[in-house]
């Protein structure tokens, strides 16, 4: 079998090509010219350069593919346009679609968000039965992924592609090209000096399980339906403590009121503006504190979806962020990692191993 | 051969008597004559390459040897029996904010006619276009650098400076000149900033040394604005000697100054002011009417180059310039000098600019120690790193030497025995002013992998605070493993704080050997020198060593850093209870941070502190480039347009006129249609601002659901 994977040099499409390849999988990835591989690095994976805008592109990547796997729109409050990221995600999922259709695939699984089913101020757990509104406060990457849905939805109508949508919660771990503000959680809680959390929670998810998640979908998800693929809903203190606890970082000081998230972030705006670097939190993302993104993955789980805990997800993607770029030097040498976040890091390189040696054989 | 100096003046005649009488009155021809014949005996041809002075930055700048005494000189090889001549250079810093400055037009500009007065034709050689490695030893300030094959390869290598002042060196002669051999253009960047430029050029010299060296004094640059605006002053004289060293102690009496007072000069000067039967032929009275930099000046040019990037903004500004031969390439520097060269060149020779000048130099020395400080306690890695080659020669460390550490450093870690280990498994104590310690953690790596990832003998390079320096591998074990070398290491000042109070960089030379059992690797070390003074003793072991599935890390150590003044006063003031305090965090903090290194290491990461300094395949950008850039930043159309910044920000204010949102072929301006009037981007931003806090207060509140 064979099949098609867009921004394949991403968080999700770097993980979802190293579990259709451990399925055995022939593997197609959808790159950008410019894009940074260093993510798929050794696996033998076929790179098409490319770009969901480009309708052309597509149609030529799309030929011979028995499954689309369409992960590429950016997750980001910073540096992303809003209208350059709502056309990418309707336009090229339109794309993509037209794409899947010319050539008689057989499913596409798109990429939406858990954040489509909205957030609440009270700590409840959402399921596939809610949906977030249009509210023009939202930050664009919502917009853009409700849009998304509800576009690419008509679409595969009309075009008669089956489609699923995998609604992932935030998901981290290894190998995307990009931070990106799933595993910034880690990371900003790190680089803080203050070491402050704030009110609210959210769902953490292994991106692994994501992965495997997109993969089950593809088989058994019901056309038109949404999955969500999280695990447990945590509040942020609770996820900073774990981060803590794993990084050998000191726990959490306090919760930090909404306005002073939100002062902060006009704060690290201004640095980035002046510096070229990331802020560590955005006023998008300030104008999500107090909110609980909490769901429910029942529906994904009667397919056969088991999650890792959150700290499990948590112990990966600081075993995998320790060792790179994203943590700087001074913030790793405060920090003493825990014997989980070492076997996980010896984990990960044997299972990176084991592609280069062969996995499907 | 005996050296010798000789000093030709004469105020009635001209430069080209007078290089003559120089060169016989040195000896030039018999001294050059065994040479020649010998290269001709062995090869049929014999070679000389003339490096002149093409510091000029106008056409008859005295800053520049003039191109008529070279090419007689040439003349004069030629009729040695030399079969090829050429004159070589390379581009220098200049080169990267002016234009022209390239070996070749640069000389065509400067007077090279490519043909000798007698009708010879000789090469102009830009000495970068064959560099290559291995001309230097792997110890040295140079270790990694290249060098001219030609340049290498010539049977006669000569110098021919200019001789004029100079507000880096207080003169600049032929060893000024001869820096111009190495290859790279920023020759500030990468041999003056980064590395002991004398030690640079004692190096050059010893790896290819030059024959004959000359100073065409005819007509000199005085002045104390030295090369950036050059006082041509006729000295009717031409010096000629059989070392550039000697050449230019001669050339500095002749000008007054203590020859020591360069530092690109000190280093070679000491190595030849024993000379054997030295000749000094001719008057070393000093040039009438001769005006000098001020020591002030000298001395405060030195402390702004340590603030790298105020130096390198700073030297496009003041440089007078013939534009019309050379243009600057940066339109901001071309600006920034017509309003400021004169002003720091201000005054008959200068002085009036000189005491300007030496204010502002002075302010950027501060404002780097400040920032130099201020990175030292809170951001590492806004410093540059160090470039440190070794300062003793590897073959003089006897076996003897190392096999006695071991030996020596064992028995001392029994003295820690019985001392309590603090929260973090640290123990310490005080012998003899120095402190003594050690410190375990249990990394949970197989000792395979933990070993395989960080090489034992590399440690020292992943301790806390490690900013630089150099390992030489003096031994080796059957399969390749380093059993002895010798190291020097950089330290930020310890503790950290002492940076904010004269605290200087740790400098310490060290023989190591490591041992490699299938349990256990160990380390030892210990200090033969410290080049600043900074360290009294520094001496330790590492050990890596399985235990179960997991690798135990001990480092013990013994270390005396020297205080400066205002932190000793401190100390000697302070209780023993403090000092015990101070004393466990510092070591405390080192522990923890060197472990996370050593654990980061075996990740794959990179833990060394601070910016790399840019290769020079990738030159560093000039700090007019950087800010122009950061313009461009927060002005779309790239270019500086302050009053469209200031619309774009405020938006239009009432009453204002409406501008076209359309200009058609016909000429005819369409403008929108009137509305209530829009608030600009700051209106907008605010009113997003305010509703986001009412927002985030309701969230505080709880009054959002």
């Amino acid at each position: 079998m064979r099949a098609l994977v867009t921004g394949a040099n991403g968080l999700l499409g770097a993980n979802i090509i190293r579990e259709l390849l451990r399925q055995g999988l022939d593997v197609t990835g959808v790159v950008r010219p410019d894009a940074d591989l260093a993510g798929l690095a050794g696996l033998p994976v076929a790179l098409v350069r490319g770009d969901v805008l480009d309708a052309p592109s597509l149609a030529a990547a799309a030929s011979g593919q028995d499954l689309v796997f369409h992960t590429a729109v950016p997750f980001s409050y910073w540096g992303h346009e809003p209208a350059e990221m709502t056309r990418t995600a309707v336009e090229g999922s339109r794309n993509v679609l037209a794409a899947a259709a010319a050539s008689n695939v057989r499913r596409v699984v798109m990429t939406s968000s858990s954040v489509t089913l909205g957030a609440s101020y009270r700590p409840e757990v959402r399921d596939e039965t809610a949906r977030a509104e249009d509210d023009a406060e939202e930050p664009a990457y919502v917009l853009a992924k409700i849009s998304q849905e509800r576009e690419a939805l008509e679409a595969a109508r009309q075009l008669g592609v089956e489609i699923v949508f995998a609604c992932p919660t935030m998901s981290v771990g290894p190998f995307g090209a990009s931070l990106g503000p799933s595993n910034g959680v880690v990371t900003s809680y790190l680089a803080d000096p203050l070491k402050l959390s704030w009110a609210g929670g959210c769902n953490i998810v292994s991106v692994h399980d994501v992965a495997m998640g997109h993969v089950l979908l593809a088989a058994y998800g019901e056309p038109g339906q949404r999955y969500v693929l999280g695990s447990e809903n945590l509040r942020w203190a609770e996820i900073h403590g774990l981060v803590a606890e794993l990084a050998g970082a000191p726990p959490p000081r306090g919760e930090a009121s909404a306005v002073a998230c939100y002062a902060l972030a006009v704060a690290e705006e201004a640095r980035a503006r002046i510096t070229g670097a990331a802020p560590l939190a955005t006023r998008a993302q300030a104008r999500m504190v107090g909110r609980f993104y909490w769901y429910s993955h029942d529906r994904a789980a009667a397919l056969g979806y088991r999650p890792r805990p959150a700290r499990q997800a948590l112990a990966e993607a600081t075993a995998w962020l320790a060792a790179g770029r994203h943590i700087s030097r001074e913030t790793r040498a405060g920090m003493r990692l825990h014997r989980d976040v070492h076997v996980a890091r010896l984990a990960l390189a044997a299972s990176e191993r084991r592609f280069s040696e062969g996995w499907a054989a | 051969m005996p050296g010798v100096v000789a000093i030709a003046h004469d105020g009635k005649t001209d430069g080209a008597v007078l290089l003559d009488r120089a060169l016989s009155l040195s000896g030039f021809r018999e001294a050059m004559a065994p040479r020649i014949a010998q290269a001709l005996a062995e090869r049929g041809a014999c070679s000389a390459i003339v490096v002149p002075a093409l510091d000029g930055f106008a056409a008859d700048s005295p800053a520049r040897t003039n191109p008529r005494l070279v090419e007689q000189l040439l003349d004069v090889l030629l009729d040695l029996g030399v079969t090829d001549v050429a004159v070589g250079s390379t581009r220098a810093t200049a080169a990267l904010w002016l234009e022209n400055r390239d070996v070749f037009v640069a000389a065509d500009l400067l007077g090279y006619r490519y043909e000798t007065p007698a009708g010879w034709p000789y090469d102009v050689i830009d000495l970068s276009e064959d560099a290559e490695p291995g001309a230097f030893p792997s110890w040295g300030p140079l270790a990694d650098t290249d060098l001219s094959r030609a340049w290498r390869d010539a049977d006669l290598r000569l110098v021919f400076s200019a001789n004029r002042t100079d507000d880096d060196d207080g003169y600049a002669l032929t060893l000024s000149t001869l820096l111009s051999v190495l290859p790279r253009t920023d020759k500030d960047y990468h041999y003056r900033y980064r590395l002991d430029v004398g030690d640079v050029v004692a190096q050059l010299l010893a790896a290819a040394p030059v024959h004959f060296a000359l100073i065409d004094a005819v007509v000199s640059g005085h002045g104390q604005a030295g090369g950036r605006r050059p006082i041509p002053l006729a000295t009717d004289t031409v010096i000629a000697a059989s070392d550039p060293a000697l050449a230019d102690y001669v050339g500095a009496l002749k000008m007054g100054l203590d020859p020591f007072v360069s530092a690109l000069a000190a280093t070679s000067l000491r190595a030849v002011r024993s000379t054997p039967d030295l000749a000094i032929l001719g008057s070393v009275d000093v040039y009438p009417g001769w005006v000098n930099p001020a020591p002030a000046l000298v001395a405060s040019t030195a402390v702004r180059r340590g603030f790298v990037t105020a130096d390198r903004a700073i030297r496009p500004v003041l440089q007078h310039v013939d534009r019309e031969l050379f243009p600057f390439r940066h339109p901001a520097n071309d600006w920034l000098n017509r309003s400021l060269a004169d002003v720091a060149s201000a005054g008959p020779t200068g002085e009036e600019g000189a005491a300007l000048l030496s204010l502002v130099n002075l302010a950027a020395g501060e404002l780097e120690k400040v920032g130099e400080a201020w990175g030292v306690v809170a951001a590492k890695d806004l410093l540059r790193q160090s470039d440190a080659p070794l300062n003793i020669d590897p073959d003089a460390v006897t076996g003897a030497q190392y096999d006695a550490i071991a030996g020596e450093l064992l028995p001392q870690t029994e003295l820690l025995r019985g001392v309590a280990a603090d929260s973090g498994g640290v123990r310490w104590r005080f012998d003899d002013g120095a402190v003594l310690f050690d410190g375990a953690r249990r990394i949970p790596l197989p000792f395979e992998a933990f070993t395989d990832a960080v090489p034992i003998h590399r440690t020292i390079q992943f301790m806390n605070d490690y900013a630089g320096g150099r390992a030489l591998a003096t031994a080796r074990d059957d399969t390749g493993r380093v059993t002895r070398q010798v190291e020097r290491n950089l330290y930020l000042p310890q503790p950290n704080y002492t940076a904010l109070g004269g605290g200087v960089t740790i400098d310490v030379t060290k023989i190591e050997t490591m041992d490699y059992g299938p349990r256990r690797q160990r380390m030892f070390w210990k200090t033969v020198r410290s080049e600043n003074g900074s360290a009294i003793a520094d001496d330790g072991i590492v050990t890596f060593e399985a235990l179960g599935d997991d690798t135990l890390v001990t480092i013990w150590g013994r270390q005396h850093f020297a205080l400066p003044p205002l932190w000793a006063a401190i100390d000697s003031q302070i209780t023993a209870d403090m000092k015990a305090a101070l004393v466990t965090e510092a070591y405390g903090r080192f522990f923890q941070r060197t472990f996370a290194n050593l654990e980061a290491v075996a990740e794959g990461r990179d833990v060394r502190i601070g910016r790399p300094w840019t290769e020079a395949s990738q030159a560093e950008a000039l700090p007019v480039e950087r800010v122009a850039d950061a313009v461009r930043r927060f002005t779309p159309e790239g270019g500086f347009d302050l009053s469209a910044m200031v619309k774009r920000v405020l938006g239009k204010g009432p009453g204002a006129t409406p501008e076209p949102v359309k200009i058609d072929s016909d000429g005819f301006r369409h403008f929108q249609s009137s509305g209530p009037p829009e608030p600009g981007p700051v209106g907008q931003a605010l009113t997003v601002l305010l509703s986001d806090l009412r927002h985030a207060a309701r969230v505080d509140s709880g009054g959002e659901r």
